[in-house]
C-alpha cells in the first residue's frame, strides 16, 4: 500500500511539474525573441524602468472590447511579449556598454535580423532591427537598442506579429522610450 | 440572557474572523518592513487596513454604481499609506532588495521604475488558469509610501485601468 502511495506521489509531482512547465510560456524559442543578457552591471541606480508585458495581458487587452477596430486592439493584436529596459549608464561603463551594443549587432545580424536603422554619432548610438516571418511580409520581432548623449540606454524587444505603422502609438500607449522616432530615423 | 450572550459572542467572533479585518500580512508586511526600515523610523502611519471577502461584500453594497463592476471582482485588499518618509539620494539598492523579495515570493513584474525621488513597482501573480489573481503596487516618493495588494479576479480590473491610463501609471494615479 505504501508503495502505491509513493508511486502515486511521484506521478503527481511529475504531472504537476509538466503542467507548470507548460503554463510558463517560454518565449526564448520564438524567432522574434532576443535575449539582451544581464544588463544590471551597467545600471547606475537613479533612473531605471523595466516593462514586461506577456501574451496573457496582451490578449486580454486585445479581446477587451470585442471591437477589432478599437485603437488598443489594433495596437496589440498579434503581439506576444513587450519587454523594455531603460536605465542611466555609469560613466565608466559607457565604453563597455557601447561594445556590448556592437556585440548585440553582430549577434542579431548573423541570426537573420534585418537592421533597418543604424545611427552612430559621437556619444549616441541607435540600432533598430526587425525579424521577418517566413513569408517576408510580416514582422515577427523588433529590437531597439539606443544610447543617448545624456547617458541613458534603452533596450526594447517586441515579439509577435508587429504592425510597424502602429509602433509610434504603441510607444505612447506603453510609455516605451526610443520607439517614437523610428520612422524619422528610417528616412535618414 | 445567558442564551443571548452565548449566541451573540460566537456571531461577533465569526464576523470578525470572516470579514478579514486583520492587520496586514504576507508579502505586504515583508515589503512594508523592508522599506520603512530603510527610509527612517520617523514615519506616520496614515492608513493601514486589510479587508477580506466578507468585508468586501459589505463595501460593495455601499459602493457607487460606477465602481460596482470593478469591486465585484476584488475579494481582498490590503492598503497602507505612510507619511514622513525620508528617501535616500539613490534608492537603487532598496529597489533591488524589494524586487528580490517579491520575485522570491512568486510575484512577476509588469512595470518597475525607480528614479532619484520616487519608485513605482507593479507586480502580479496568476492562478493555474493564468488569470491574474493578485496584484501588488508599491509607490514611494519624498512624501509618502503607498502599498496596495489586491486579490480576486483581477483581469477585468486591470484591463479597465490599462484602457483608462495605458501603462503610464504615475504616483498620482495610484
Amino acid at each position: 500500500m505504501k508503495n502505491i502511495i509513493k508511486i502515486f506521489f511521484v506521478i503527481f509531482i511529475f504531472a504537476a511539474s509538466i503542467s507548470l512547465a507548460q503554463n510558463d510560456k517560454d518565449y526564448s524559442k520564438d524567432p522574434g525573441y532576443f535575449d539582451f543578457g544581464n544588463l544590471s552591471h551597467f545600471i547606475q541606480g537613479d533612473n531605471v524602468t523595466e516593462v514586461n508585458i506577456d501574451s496573457h495581458l496582451l490578449n486580454m487587452m486585445n479581446g477587451s472590447t470585442g471591437d477589432t477596430n478599437d485603437d488598443l486592439s489594433q495596437l496589440v493584436h498579434g503581439l506576444k511579449l513587450v519587454k523594455v529596459y531603460s536605465f542611466d549608464v555609469k560613466l565608466k561603463e559607457k565604453k563597455e556598454l557601447l561594445g556590448k551594443m556592437d556585440e548585440m549587432d553582430k549577434s542579431l545580424t548573423s541570426n537573420n535580423w534585418d537592421r533597418i536603422v543604424k545611427v552612430k554619432e559621437p556619444g549616441e548610438y541607435t540600432f533598430v532591427y526587425i525579424k521577418s516571418a517566413g513569408n517576408n511580409k510580416e514582422i515577427s520581432g523588433l529590437v531597439v537598442s539606443t544610447f543617448e548623449k545624456d547617458g541613458k540606454a534603452t533596450f526594447v524587444n517586441i515579439v509577435g506579429n508587429i504592425n510597424m505603422n502602429a509602433i509610434g502609438k504603441l510607444s505612447q500607449k506603453f510609455n516605451i522610450p526610443s520607439l517614437d522616432g523610428i520612422d524619422n530615423k528610417k528616412d535618414k | 440572557m445567558y442564551r443571548k450572550t452565548a449566541l451573540i459572542l460566537p456571531l461577533i467572533l465569526f464576523s470578525f474572523i470572516a470579514t478579514g479585518c486583520y492587520q496586514v500580512n504576507g508579502s505586504f508586511s515583508e515589503i512594508k518592513n523592508e522599506i520603512l526600515s530603510s527610509t527612517g523610523s520617523h514615519y506616520n502611519r496614515d492608513v493601514e487596513f486589510a479587508l477580506g471577502p466578507v468585508s468586501m461584500s459589505i463595501v460593495r453594497t455601499f459602493a457607487h454604481n460606477n465602481y460596482e463592476d470593478m469591486l465585484k471582482n476584488i475579494s481582498g485588499i490590503q492598503i497602507g499609506i505612510y507619511k514622513g518618509i525620508t528617501i535616500e539620494q539613490s534608492n537603487y539598492n532598496l529597489f533591488q532588495r524589494i524586487n528580490e523579495k517579491l520575485v522570491r515570493n512568486g510575484w512577476k513584474y509588469f512595470v518597475r521604475e525607480t528614479n532619484r525621488n520616487e519608485m513605482t513597482l507593479i507586480y502580479f501573480q496568476q492562478n493555474s488558469d493564468k488569470q491574474i489573481s493578485s496584484m501588488f503596487i508599491v509607490s514611494l516618493n519624498k512624501e509618502e509610501l503607498s502599498l496596495i495588494e489586491l486579490n480576486g479576479k483581477l483581469d477585468k480590473v486591470i484591463l479597465a485601468a490599462i484602457k483608462e491610463k495605458g501603462t503610464l501609471i504615475k504616483q498620482s494615479d495610484i
